[in-house]
C-alpha cells in the first residue's frame, strides 16, 4: 500500500522538466522527500482533528463522504505496536511519532497517561492512586515510567517514524542511472496522499533549485486543494 | 458474545479438572494448562493444584487429592515446574499407567457473581460508549471517570446498595467491640438468643462517651507528657456504664432484689408500681453506645458473653472485589459519572448538565425501587397480619 519512490521521483521530474528548469539528483529528492512525509503525516493529524470537528456539527456523511475515515486511513500505514519490558517500572519506548495507547495484560488493562504535575496529587489520593487494575504512565523522552511497578511487560501502539524514502539506482556503462528495487525505500504513506507528496515536493524543490515559480504554482495547487475539502 | 465466560462446571464446582491420558501406556504430559475457562484473571494465591489417579493398589503410593505446590501462573496459564512436585507426580502416575487427572481448585469460591459488574468494566464501558469523538463527552482522563466512578460507589453503597455487612462476635469481658475495618454507619445491632434469633438491641442516652479524658492532679490540674501534651487516663462514665446493673431500668428483677433495691437507691419510688418508667427503656435486650475516642460499640453489662450480630454498611471501596455495582444499579453508576464529568467542564451548556442531573436522578430512583426488592406476595403474607388480633 506503499508509495513507489520512483513514481513519485518521475512524476516530479515530469513536472521539473517540462520548461527545463532543472534537475533534481537522487540524493536531493530522497532528502526532500523524507521532509516532505513528515509534513504529510503532521498535517494528516490536524486534519483529521479538523474532520472531527466538522462531523460533530454534522457536515460529514457516511460511506464516500466519510472524510474522518479517509484521513485515518492516510495514517494508519504508520501505526505500529511493540511490547516493552520494564524494569522496577521503567522501560525504553521505540521511536514514536505520536503514542495512541498503551496497555497491560495482553491488551486487557489499559494504562493512562498521566500529566506529570498531577502526579503527586494522583499519587498521594486513595481515590485514583494506581492499580493494578487503573494503571498511570508518563513519559520522559523515550523512557516510561509505569505505576505500579509491579508490572513487568506493556504494550505500546503509535505511530511510528517512517523511513527516509531512497531512490536507490545503478549506473549503466552509459553514466545513466537506472532505478534498482534492491535498496530503494517506498513512501510509507497511503496512495491518498499521493498528490499531495508531490506538490509537496515541487515545493520544497523549488527552493532547492531557486525556481520561485515551481513553489508559487505548487503552493497555489496545495492551497486551492485545502479551499475544496474545507467548503 | 454472552457474558458468562466459565463453564458450568467450573461455577457449581469451583474446579476445573484436566485430564492426563495414557496413550500406549506412556503418559502424554503436558506441564501448561489453559486457566482461561475461569472468569477471573487467576494468580497463583488464587488457586490449589492437586493431582490425581484412579490407582488404589493397597501398598503403593497413593495419588488421591496430592495437593502440589511447585506451580506458576501468568496470564491465566498454569505451568507446573519441572523437577518439582508436580513434576514428580506425573512421573509416578507415569510409572503404574494409570489415567490420572489434575485438578485445579478456586481458593475463594462464590456463587452469584453475575449479579455485579467489577468497576474496571464499568470504568472500561464508559470510556468506550459515552466518551469519544462525535460524543458530548469528547475526552477526559480516566482517573477523573474513576474518581467519579469509585464516589458514585460510595454514594450508592450508603443510599441505593444493599450492602450491609453484618459481623458476628462475641462480647467480652471489656464489653466493647472493635468497629469493622471497613465500618461506615450501623444499621442494627443485636444479639442473637440461643434459639438463633436476633434481639435488637438499641442505642441509649442514658450514658456518654466522652471523646477526651484528660487525667487530673490532686489539684485538679491536668496532667502533661514530656512532649507537652495531656496524659488521657480511663473514662469514669465508661466504668461506672460497665458496673451498672441494666436491670435496676427494666425491672427485670428477682423478688430479693426488687425489696433491697427499693430501700437502698434510687428505684426505691418505683417499688410495687412503675408509673414513671421511660416506654424506651421498657426492654430487656440490653443498650450500646459508640465510642468515637477508641472506635468501638460499648455495650450494657446485661450482653456479655452473648453473641452480637453487628449490621453495618461499608463504602463498598474496602477491597478490589468489593468495588462491583448490583446490575440493577449499573445504568445509575454510568448516569453519576457521566453528570458529574459534564457538570465540571468549562463551557458545557447549562440545559446539558441538567438533562445529565434529571438522567441520574431518574436512573437512581429505578435502582432503588429495583434494589429495595418489593415483592407483591410477599408484602400480602406480612399484611395478612393486620387482621390478627392484639393478644396480652
Amino acid at each position: 500500500m506503499a508509495i513507489s519512490v520512483d513514481r513519485v521521483y518521475r512524476k516530479v521530474l515530469a513536472i521539473l522538466n517540462k520548461e527545463s528548469r532543472g534537475f533534481l539528483t537522487p540524493d536531493e529528492f530522497s532528502k526532500i522527500s523524507s521532509q516532505a512525509q513528515l509534513d504529510l503525516l503532521d498535517k494528516a493529524f490536524h486534519d483529521y482533528n479538523r474532520a472531527i470537528s466538522r462531523e460533530s456539527t454534522g457536515r460529514t456523511g457516511v460511506g464516500y463522504a466519510d472524510i474522518p475515515k479517509k484521513i485515518q486511513d492516510r495514517i494508519d500505514p504508520f501505526y505500529a505496536t511493540s511490547s516493552v519490558t520494564l524494569t522496577s517500572g521503567v522501560g525504553t519506548l521505540p521511536t514514536f511519532y505520536n503514542i495512541i495507547s498503551i496497555s497491560a495484560d495482553s491488551r486487557l488493562t489499559n494504562i493512562e497517561r498521566i500529566k506529570k504535575s498531577k502526579l503527586s496529587f494522583l499519587l498521594s489520593s486513595p481515590l485514583t492512586a494506581p492499580s493494578t487494575t487503573f494503571p498511570i504512565y508518563y513519559v520522559t523522552g523515550s523512557t516510561i515510567t509505569v505505576n505500579p511497578s509491579t508490572l513487568t511487560s506493556i504494550d505500546v501502539d503509535y505511530i511510528s517514524v517512517p523511513a527516509d524514502p531512497v531512490w536507490d539506482s545503478t549506473i549503466d556503462s552509459n553514466g545513466a542511472l537506472t532505478f534498482s528495487s534492491d535498496n530503494a525505500v517506498d513512501f510509507t504513506l497511503h496512495p491518498s496522499s499521493e498528490v499531495d507528496l508531490v506538490l509537496e515536493i515541487l515545493r520544497y524543490t523549488g527552493v532547492v533549485i531557486k525556481d520561485p515559480s515551481v513553489i508559487q504554482s505548487a503552493t497555489a495547487e496545495t492551497t486551492q486543494k485545502v479551499q475544496l475539502e474545507n467548503s | 458474545m454472552g457474558l458468562i465466560k466459565t463453564t458450568q462446571e467450573i461455577y457449581y464446582k469451583g474446579e476445573q479438572v484436566f485430564y492426563l491420558n495414557i496413550s500406549n501406556s506412556a503418559f502424554t504430559l503436558s506441564y501448561t494448562y489453559s486457566l482461561s475457562g475461569f472468569e477471573e484473571n487467576l494468580s497463583a494465591t488464587d488457586i490449589r493444584v492437586y493431582v490425581e489417579s484412579g490407582d488404589f493398589t493397597p501398598g503403593e503410593t497413593s495419588f488421591v487429592n496430592r495437593q502440589i505446590f511447585n506451580f506458576t501462573v501468568s496470564n491465566n496459564v498454569l505451568t507446573v515446574a519441572t523437577g518439582g512436585d508436580g513434576d514428580d507426580a506425573f512421573d509416578e502416575l507415569s510409572e503404574i499407567s494409570v489415567d490420572g487427572v489434575l485438578r485445579v481448585e478456586l481458593i475463594n469460591h462464590m456463587f452469584g457473581g453475575y449479579r455485579h459488574t467489577s468497576l474496571a468494566d464499568v470504568v472500561n464501558n464508559f470510556m468506550v460508549s459515552y466518551v469519544g469523538d462525535g460524543k458530548l463527552i469528547n475526552n477526559v482522563a480516566k482517573s477523573d471517570v474513576v474518581f467519579h466512578a469509585k464516589r458514585g460507589l460510595q454514594e450508592f453503597s450508603y443510599d441505593i446498595l444493599k450492602t450491609v455487612k453484618i459481623q458476628e462476635i462475641e462480647l467480652g469481658p471489656s464489653l466493647a467491640l472493635a468497629m469493622p475495618q471497613d465500618y461506615v454507619s450501623y444499621v442494627k445491632v443485636c444479639y442473637i438468643d440461643s434459639s438463633g434469633i436476633k434481639k435488637i438491641i438499641y442505642p441509649t442516652r442514658l450514658t456518654t462517651n466522652p471523646t477526651e479524658t484528660p487525667t487530673q492532679d490532686l489539684n485538679y490540674n491536668y496532667l502533661f507528657s514530656s512532649d507537652g501534651k495531656i496524659i488521657e487516663g480511663s473514662s469514669y462514665t465508661e466504668n461506672q456504664w460497665q458496673g451498672f446493673d441494666t436491670d435496676n431500668l427494666t425491672g427485670n428483677l428477682s423478688t430479693e432484689e426488687d425489696y433491697y433495691i427499693s430501700r437502698d437507691n434510687h428505684l426505691g419510688t418505683d417499688f410495687g408500681r412503675r408509673y414513671g418508667i421511660e416506654p424506651e427503656h421498657q426492654q430487656i435486650n440490653g443498650y450500646f453506645t459508640i465510642n468515637e475516642r477508641t472506635g468501638s460499640f460499648n455495650f450494657s453489662s446485661d450482653l456479655s458473653g452473648k453473641i452480637i450480630a453487628l449490621e453495618y454498611v461499608s463504602d463498598g471501596l474496602g477491597t478490589d472485589s468489593e468495588m462491583k455495582i448490583h446490575k440493577f444499579a449499573e445504568e445509575a453508576l454510568y448516569k453519576h459519572i457521566a453528570f458529574n464529568v459534564v457538570a465540571n467542564r468549562r463551557n458545557m451548556p447549562e440545559y446539558i448538565v441538567q438533562r445529565f442531573k434529571k438522567e441520574r436522578r431518574a436512573a437512581m430512583r429505578n435502582a432503588k425501587l429495583r434494589l429495595s426488592k418489593i415483592n407483591l406476595a410477599e408484602i400480602s403474607q406480612v399484611l395478612r397480619g393486620q387482621s390478627k388480633r392484639i393478644k396480652n
